[in-house]
């Protein structure tokens, strides 16, 4: 079966800094795939490519087997690849269900479709929708977002790019901010997401993060794929061992694992 | 795996809560009620009240204006100069309209050139449309270079832009006008200024009046509710002043937005400038001196609209202006000196904001 996502040998480089050398990433239907790396890596600068927000020097990137370009982070979306930010993406001021339709407002016509009106009822009905449907609990929709705790807005963000109908949703560092009740909820949430058809590409430094629910796990060093891991077969101190460098490549179990 | 926690809560109704939503409201009602007791035979009559609803036009407009701008977390420091040349031009506009129309006359009528040239309501009326809307073009236009001053020019700060606009629109205003006023409206433009609907007579034969000013200034401050609460832009007005990285992040138009907002700000610095002119039949270049534009920020201070954007409403802004119209009045009718006023105000100013301040830091989380 055809990968949701494959990336082939994409480099990347800034004026004298390689950000990336030839790095292959594969995604598969319905997978969590762990990208782990040190500071620096080139964790963002791949997910950056892939988003569309960076033009790869060299390489391609195939989506269920077509090749895509992808010029700005609209098209990428277009193509069902969202990216869920830490803590810019929301606005603490609008409620949830605001944030969820921010930008894509339901709107009700009226007067034969002279003026356009907000439609709050039907936009708060979905908004509760899409959140019961990823077992997100939050009192109401109509709480403004800056009232939430940083799990909740996590789980906020998710419906929002859930509301895009993604399929591959990527998460930046999303429990790095959180307490230790809320990081199990943010877990869970990416659970539910793989539920729902939609893959996840998560970067984290929390190894334990990672190991508990990622399929796979993807390691860069200096810019250049070093690990490639089905989770099972693996462990915390190889995965960190690939990331200092202590251990040089895993790479051989590679491909077909969905 | 573990599930969430279900943490189904009802809506807690704390004072709190209830001072957040209605407190300038309250606020309001206390200083009415002290100005009644202080200054009983005079504050609640027919007469002070109309006073006071006729006054407040020309600030009530500017303030809903700046509102706008305060919302994006910007500033918009010309609304008064704007409406000093909005004045200008709408006085000029309709003297030269009519000179135009006169010289036109007398060109066709050729021996009954002795006679004035009739005045009937259509031509009237006609120069006053066409001097209005020169004069909301004029607002419009100052408002368009604001906004693209911080949006295409990419200067630092609104502070900047208007600034200059403040400098810009006084100096036009006292060019056009020579530094004289030009008096004489037509009374379809005065109308609006100094007009009072009759709505009811008392039994001691008196009518109930209603300025005209003050129902065009409802009708703005509902309109603008409703635009900001019941469309797209109004909501994107407000995603922008919350956080402009989300808006962008979630597709919208940033830039659009803060055009859009600072055009309405000079429009309604436009509409001010018809409702002043009217009002002293007359245009004068001294309403583009400027501190007009302070009153309106501190309206919308006082009426609980957050300097750091995203926060207030309408009809908040509504009661700053009768707030701070009412201790001007208030403190008038005391026979209090007008320093003192001043006095009075900036302390009002220093605490509505305090307020804020004390108010996000409670009711944001980490």
């Amino acid at each position: 079966m055809e990968p949701l996502v494959r990336m082939k040998k994409i480099s990347k480089s800034f004026g004298p800094v390689q950000a990336l050398r030839q790095v292959d990433l594969t995604l598969h239907q319905r997978e969590v795939l762990g990208l782990v790396g040190d500071n620096g890596a080139g964790k963002s600068t791949l997910m950056k490519v892939l988003t569309g927000v960076y033009r790869p020097d060299e390489g391609e990137i195939y989506l269920n087997g077509q090749r895509v370009r992808f010029n700005s982070p609209y098209d990428s979306r277009n193509a069902g690849i969202e990216m869920v930010y830490q803590d810019l993406a929301l606005a603490g001021n609008l409620h949830v269900a605001g944030n969820i339709f921010l930008g894509r407002e339901l709107t009700k016509k009226y007067l034969g479709g002279l003026i356009k009106f907000l439609d709050h009822k039907g936009m708060a009905q979905e908004a509760a929708r899409l959140l019961e449907r990823l077992r997100v609990e939050i009192q109401s929709v109509d709480l403004k977002v800056e009232t939430l705790s940083g799990g909740q807005r996590q789980a906020v963000a998710v419906g929002r790019s859930m509301g895009f109908n993604a399929r591959v949703v990527i998460m930046d560092e999303p429990t790095a901010a959180l307490a230790v009740t809320e990081v199990a909820k943010v877990l869970d949430l990416i659970r539910n997401l793989k539920e729902h058809d939609v893959s996840v590409i998560l970067i984290s430094h929390r190894m334990q993060d990672i190991f508990e629910v990622s399929d796979r796990i993807m390691v860069l060093r200096q810019g250049r794929k070093v690990g490639d891991l089905v989770r099972s077969q693996t462990t915390m101190d190889e995965v960190v061992a690939l990331i200092t460098g202590a251990q040089g490549e895993a790479l051989q179990t590679v491909t077909e694992v969905a | 795996m573990s599930t969430m926690a279900r943490t189904v809560k009802t809506r807690r109704f704390s004072v709190g809560a209830v001072l957040d939503r209605f407190g300038i409201a309250l606020a309001l009602l206390l200083l009415m009620a002290i100005l009644t007791i202080l200054s009983p035979e005079y504050f609640l009559t027919r007469e002070n009240l109309t006073n006071v609803a006729a006054r407040i036009a020309f600030i009530a407009l500017l303030s809903l204006g700046e509102f706008l701008v305060i919302l994006t977390a910007g500033i918009d420091l010309s609304v008064g100069a704007v409406m000093g040349l909005s004045l200008i031009v709408l006085a000029w506009s309709s003297h030269h309209l009519y000179e135009w129309y006169a010289g036109w006359y007398y060109a066709g009528a050729g021996m009954a050139a002795s006679l004035p040239p009739p005045e009937g309501p259509v031509v009237l009326t006609t120069i006053s449309v066409l001097a209005i809307a020169a004069t909301l073009g004029v607002g419009v236009l100052c408002g368009l270079l604001n906004g693209w001053g911080f949006t295409k020019l990419r200067l630092p700060h609104p502070f900047i832009m208007t600034l200059g606009m403040l400098n810009i629109a006084r100096g036009a205003a006292f060019l056009i006008s020579g530094g004289s006023p030009i008096t004489g409206l037509p009374k379809a433009i005065r109308v609006f200024g100094a007009g009072n609907i009759r709505l009811f007579q008392f039994a001691d034969g008196e009518w109930f009046k209603i300025p005209v000013s003050f129902v065009v200034i409802l009708v703005f401050y509902f309109v603008f509710w409703v635009f900001l609460t019941q469309t797209k832009t109004g909501r994107h007005i407000y995603a922008v002043g919350g956080s402009p990285q989300a808006a962008l992040y979630a597709g919208v138009d940033v830039d659009r937005v803060l055009n859009k907002v600072y055009m309405l700000a000079g429009l309604l610095a436009g509409v001010a400038g018809v409702m002043y002119a009217g009002r002293i039949n007359s245009g004068t270049p001294k309403a583009a001196r400027g501190g007009d534009e302070l009153d309106a920020i501190a309206a919308v201070i006082i009426g609980g609209a957050s300097f750091f954007g995203g926060r207030g409403t309408v009809m908040g802004t509504f009661i700053g202006v009768l707030i701070l119209a009412f201790i001007r009045n208030g403190l008038n009718l005391l026979n209090v000196s007008v320093f003192w006023q001043e006095v009075a105000i900036g302390v009002i100013i220093i605490t509505a904001a305090f307020v804020d301040v004390i108010r996000l830091r409670t009711g944001q989380r980490e």
